[in-house]
């Protein structure tokens, strides 16, 4: 059985180190996205992601586009996942973003896919972030 | 139609004209214009004469009484004053019209007396024998008690007539004064009426907070105010100064139709010249004839009924910027209280414009309002982002290394050692900046004397963290800045400028590439550049690009929202130094295959401006 793979999404991999040599050792093999464009084109190459971690607040890119200047990237990226791509594949929001009615917002689009919410808001410890993917989809392998 | 009781109360008349009548042996009578059959006023039979009395005891007898009665007083109102004759039965008789404003209101009759005329006798007896023949009377019966009545003297019947005239002019008056009474008390109502609705739609204006509802209220308010003064429709151009296009419609009101709505029309059109010249107020006739005018485009949008001919006319300032006329298009009407109202609609839209213009400033200012609080909460969400995810990537860097450094060799744990140290330099460096902003005075510089090269040294050392994440190099040039001398500066804030720079240089640069410190030497002044490959800076950047905030439209799609205030303090810092920081429009370099953009920082060669001068 292969390993199981993560598209993690953050502009600031510098800040996302951490997260993701935790997710690593944990035996998930993790990949990047850095804007809401790429993370679309990695999807849509067909390369199989088992689970998503998405930043909301980073740069759109050419495809994506967000009146609030990238301040919400990652809910567009999530609704278009969503909607136009129908995929259900599992999205943990990992953010610094507290508002509530972005929360509502992403809770919505969920619920419209019959799933429920993810969101984790930064500062998040990296056990924790890796024992919601696991709950999510299993152990690595 | 007037009443006569509106006019005066029937019991006092009765009782006035049984003064003015005593000594007239003879009954009087006053009678309406269409009376009823059984019509009797006063009541009373008491001063009939027997004559009388017997020639209207029967049904058919009384209606032919009060058909000459009718018939004598249409006679006195055709003449206008009074007149006398015989009965159709044979008496004298006095009819008295009661005229107010032209129309016959009522008739005093007075009479049952036989003429002092021998003429006038005759011809009494006479009708008096054909009426008690044609009722059925015994002969001589009706004739007998006719000779029992009074003759009355010419002079008796002149005073009589004079006597009801004056009765009559009097209740004219009286009708006159009581008719433009109600005529102005409907008058006023109307325009109280009137006057309520226009203060409630001036009060509807005041409430229009947001500019968003501002086109579709000024909508309303047209269309009310359309109703109000009987207005067809109304229209509203606006016209920017700035911009050179013509005026647009912005609003139609009272018609259904919502096509005129953003149509411009040409400088030429009679309204839009009137917008322009924001001339005085004004009424215009209506002119359908020429096409692509506003008049006429209104005169096709009338299904053939009730199309104005005349358009009301005002023109005034909406903003700083923007002109706005009114146009009301109205049917002239020939009821004389709505062509008054022309000359009241300019009044209502002399009193409107203003309202609308308050409105619409009110409206700008409070979506500007609103905007800059949206703006504040979002830099908020900024800055709080800024911090907390180098904050986030420290804790969780430090946990791990609580949680490893025990199995870990001593090598991964001084990378992750460092690792924390440059996040947290990053992060205090992102507080200072903060710092920076809010502050409310410029701070008082602790100046000494600087290696230069160390400290820019120093400085990329503190964005490799970042850098390394892009693969992009910062690298000092050795040569240029090894040649630079000690400069007079306040340590730790050059150094907050400076790393400000090479974090904007490292953010933009592309992936791979290199951002390059060198330095140069004037006589009074060294230069110290950063330069980056990466998302270029236009013309049109440069100067905007130190605004708190700015950030070019390609930088919006690839770099997500930092707290944009990074260049504004270093710029700030330089300042103080007596230098400044400058930038120019990115070079394409066609070797590396980039755009390169270099910002440059100039100081004085001593720091102190004083020994500078010198």
């Amino acid at each position: 059985m292969r390993e199981k793979k993560i598209l993690f999404v953050d502009d600031e991999p510098w800040f996302a180190g951490p997260m993701v040599e935790e997710l690593e050792e944990a035996g998930y093999q993790v990949i990047f996205a850095q804007n809401g464009t790429e993370t679309l084109e990695i999807l849509e190459s067909g390369e199989s992601i088992d689970l998503i971690v998405l930043d909301i607040m980073m740069p759109t890119g050419e495809r994506i586009t967000d009146p609030l200047e990238g301040r919400r990237t990652g809910v567009k990226v999530g609704e278009f996942i969503r909607k136009e791509m129908k995929s259900r594949i599992p999205i943990v929001y990992l953010t610094v973003v507290s508002d509530q009615a972005v929360h509502s917002h992403i809770e919505q689009i969920e619920k419209e896919a019959g799933l429920e919410a993810i969101i984790l808001v930064k500062p998040v410890f990296p056990r924790e972030l890796v024992d919601k993917v696991k709950k999510l989809i299993g152990k690595p392998r | 139609m007037t009443r006569l009781e509106e006019l005066i109360n029937l019991e006092t008349l009765e009782a006035l004209l049984d003064g003015f009548l005593k000594g007239w042996d003879g009954a009087f009578n006053v009678m309406p214009v269409d009376p009823p059959p059984d019509y009797l006023f006063p009541q009373s039979r008491e001063r009939f004469t027997q004559f009388c009395k017997k020639v209207r005891s029967t049904e058919e007898e009384y209606k032919l009484c009060l058909e000459s009665n009718r018939k004598h007083a249409e006679e006195a109102a055709q003449k206008g004053q009074p007149i006398s004759h015989i009965c159709h039965a044979g008496l004298l008789e006095i009819a008295v019209p009661i005229i107010v404003r032209g129309e016959l209101i009522a008739t005093i009759l007075c009479g049952q007396r036989r003429s002092w005329n021998e003429a006038e006798e005759g011809e009494g007896r006479k009708r008096a024998a054909e009426t008690e023949r044609e009722l059925g009377f015994q002969p001589g019966e009706l004739l007998g008690l006719r000779k029992q009545t009074l003759k009355a003297t010419e002079e008796q019947l002149d005073v009589v007539k004079n006597r009801l005239w004056r009765v009559a002019a009097h209740i004219s008056t009286l009708g006159l004064e009581k008719i433009e009474l109600g005529e102005k008390r409907d008058e006023l109502s109307y325009r109280l009426r009137e006057s309520e609705k226009i203060q409630e739609i001036m009060r509807s204006l005041a409430e229009i907070v947001q500019l968003e509802e501002f086109w579709s209220k000024v909508d309303d308010t047209l269309s009310r105010l359309c109703r109000t003064i009987g207005a067809s429709c109304a229209t509203l151009l606006v016209h920017d100064r700035q911009s050179k296009t013509p005026p647009i419609v912005k609003s139609v009101s009272g018609l259904e139709k919502e096509e005129l709505v953003k149509k411009s029309y040409s400088y030429d059109d009679p309204i839009v010249m009137h917008l322009l010249r924001r001339g005085e107020p004004e009424i215009i006739k209506f002119d359908p004839s020429i096409e692509g005018t506003i008049c006429r485009d209104i005169y096709k949008l009338h299904d053939g009924r009730n199309k104005p001919d005349q358009v009301v006319l005002i023109s005034f300032a909406l903003s700083g910027e923007h002109d706005a006329n009114i146009a009301f298009f109205l049917e002239r009407e020939t009821d004389t209280r709505a062509s008054l109202a022309v000359e009241k609609e300019l009044d209502i839209l002399t009193r409107a414009a203003p309202q609308i213009a308050i409105a619409f400033q009110n409206c700008r200012l409070f979506t500007e309002q609103k905007r800059l609080l949206r703006e504040r909460d979002f830099y908020l969400e900024d800055v709080s982002h800024q911090l907390i995810a180098p904050l986030h990537s420290l804790q969780a860097t430090s946990v791990r290394l609580f949680e490893h450094y025990h199995h870990w060799d001593s090598e991964l744990v001084d990378s992750r050692l460092q690792e924390i140290i440059n996040m947290s330099r990053w992060t205090a460096r992102l507080a200072r900046n903060f710092a920076w902003v809010v502050r409310a005075s410029k701070p008082i510089l602790r100046k000494e004397q600087m290696d230069m090269k160390g400290l820019l040294i120093g400085c990329a050392r503190d964005v490799q963290g970042l850098a390394a994440t892009k693969g992009v190099q910062v690298r000092v040039d050795w040569r240029s800045t090894s040649a630079l001398p000690k400069l007079d500066v306040d340590r730790d804030l050059l150094i907050q400028a400076v790393v400000n720079l090479l974090d904007n240089a490292v953010k933009y640069a592309d992936n791979d590439t290199e951002v390059v410190v060198t330095a140069s030497l004037g006589t009074s002044r060294v230069s110290i550049a950063v330069a980056d490959y990466g998302i270029p800076i236009e013309k049109k950047d440069v100067e905007r690009i130190f605004e708190r905030g700015y950030r070019t439209d390609e930088a919006k799609k690839r770099v997500a929202a930092g707290t944009g205030i990074g260049l504004t303090v270093a710029r700030d810092i330089i300042r103080l130094h007596d230098g400044e920081l400058s930038t120019s429009p990115s070079v394409y370099d066609k070797t590396k295959g980039a755009y390169r953009t270099t910002f440059t920082i100039t100081l004085p060669r001593s720091g102190n401006r004083r020994d500078h001068r010198r």
